[in-house]
């Protein structure tokens, strides 16, 4: 792989992952902020889509960017501390992915079959979550890089 | 209008989660028998990307088909609404295991100038043997995806039945 096109592959991910932490910040303050409950236009649902569509466009980028990042490193075999370490992070994403699925499917259900605005608390901790796991995927993401 | 805006939520959600579920699981597989550096040495990252690109319209359009009739939503009608869901995406799953073996081969072929006759032979074996590997894949993603859809479920109705009584608590608290 060519110097740039490792840079670009990287620049991707590492903006993917902004992405995705910023945004699940950002949903978890708004919906914890009891202010802008039950005010007008205070239905969370269609900001959380948003984010969801985002987040698993971005999700689809980083999983093709992880795997390129992987081949510009050249990945050991799976014993030895950077293979155990790695092994270890593939289990956390694959967690979180499944994690993420189903905080998806609650704003899918939230938005079909409840008022609008239930659930507002259900969505701030599953955003919250989400924020606090991707935290601890970037702290595992830099020890596999910089040791 | 808003339905299929909800539809289209939908497929690209689940196609999305479903391709990157295994793609992960794959990658842990591979990593974990150690077969990783060997498969990512013979691969660049422009045709890595492009395959990748090729699978997931493949699983964004097939799923789009495969919840076009009432989608997860059929899954409320019991285990009848289960299997359902599981022949198609038996099916989807089909067509995009042979759909994608074909179109790698094609532009395999293409690039290497492979006679056409052994082309065909290979195709004509492969895409079979893919179409039943990416049914049962199909079928198993929806076991998978209706597992998640259950779990939202119950945390969608015990989240919004403890918000209401909460509701009510604190307006009783104020009319006293």
């Amino acid at each position: 792989m060519s110097a740039a096109t490792s840079l670009l592959v990287r620049f991707v991910h590492v903006v993917g992952m902004s992405l995705v932490f910023g945004g699940a910040a950002f949903a978890w303050a708004l919906f914890s902020d009891a202010r802008s409950e039950g005010t007008a236009g205070s239905d969370p649902t269609p900001l959380a889509a948003t984010y969801e569509w985002v987040f698993w466009a971005t999700m689809g980028a980083m999983v093709v960017t992880g795997v390129g990042n992987l081949g510009a490193l050249g990945p050991p075999g799976p014993s030895g501390r950077w293979g155990t370490l790695l092994t270890a992070k593939l289990l956390v994403v694959t967690a979180f992915v499944l994690g993420s699925f189903v905080r998806t499917l609650v704003v899918l259900r939230l938005r079909r079959d409840h008022p609008a605005g239930a659930g507002r608390s259900l969505l701030a901790k599953s955003y919250g979550a989400t924020a606090a796991a991707l935290l601890v995927l970037v702290a595992l993401a830099e020890v596999l890089a910089h040791g | 209008m808003a339905d299929a805006a909800a539809g289209r939520f939908e497929a690209w959600v689940v196609s999305t989660f479903n391709l990157v579920a295994l793609s992960l699981v794959g990658l842990l597989a591979a990593h974990a028998s150690g077969a990783l550096e060997g498969e990512l040495a013979g691969f660049g990252t422009i045709p890595g990307v492009a395959v990748f690109a090729y699978l997931w319209l493949l699983t964004a359009a097939a799923t789009r088909w495969a919840l076009a009739d009432g989608g997860l939503e059929d899954l409320r009608s019991g285990l009848r609404g289960l299997w359902r869901l599981v022949l198609r995406g038996f099916a989807a799953g089909a067509l995009i295991g042979g759909a994608f073996l074909l179109g790698v081969l094609l532009v395999g072929a293409i690039l290497n100038g492979a006679p056409l006759l052994s082309l065909a032979f290979i195709a004509l074996i492969g895409v079979a043997a893919a179409s039943v590997v990416g049914g049962v894949i199909g079928g198993l993603s929806v076991v998978l995806d209706a597992g998640c859809y259950w779990v939202a479920g119950r945390l969608v109705g015990r989240w919004t039945e403890s918000d209401a009584s909460g509701r009510a608590a604190d307006v009783e608290s104020v009319g006293k």
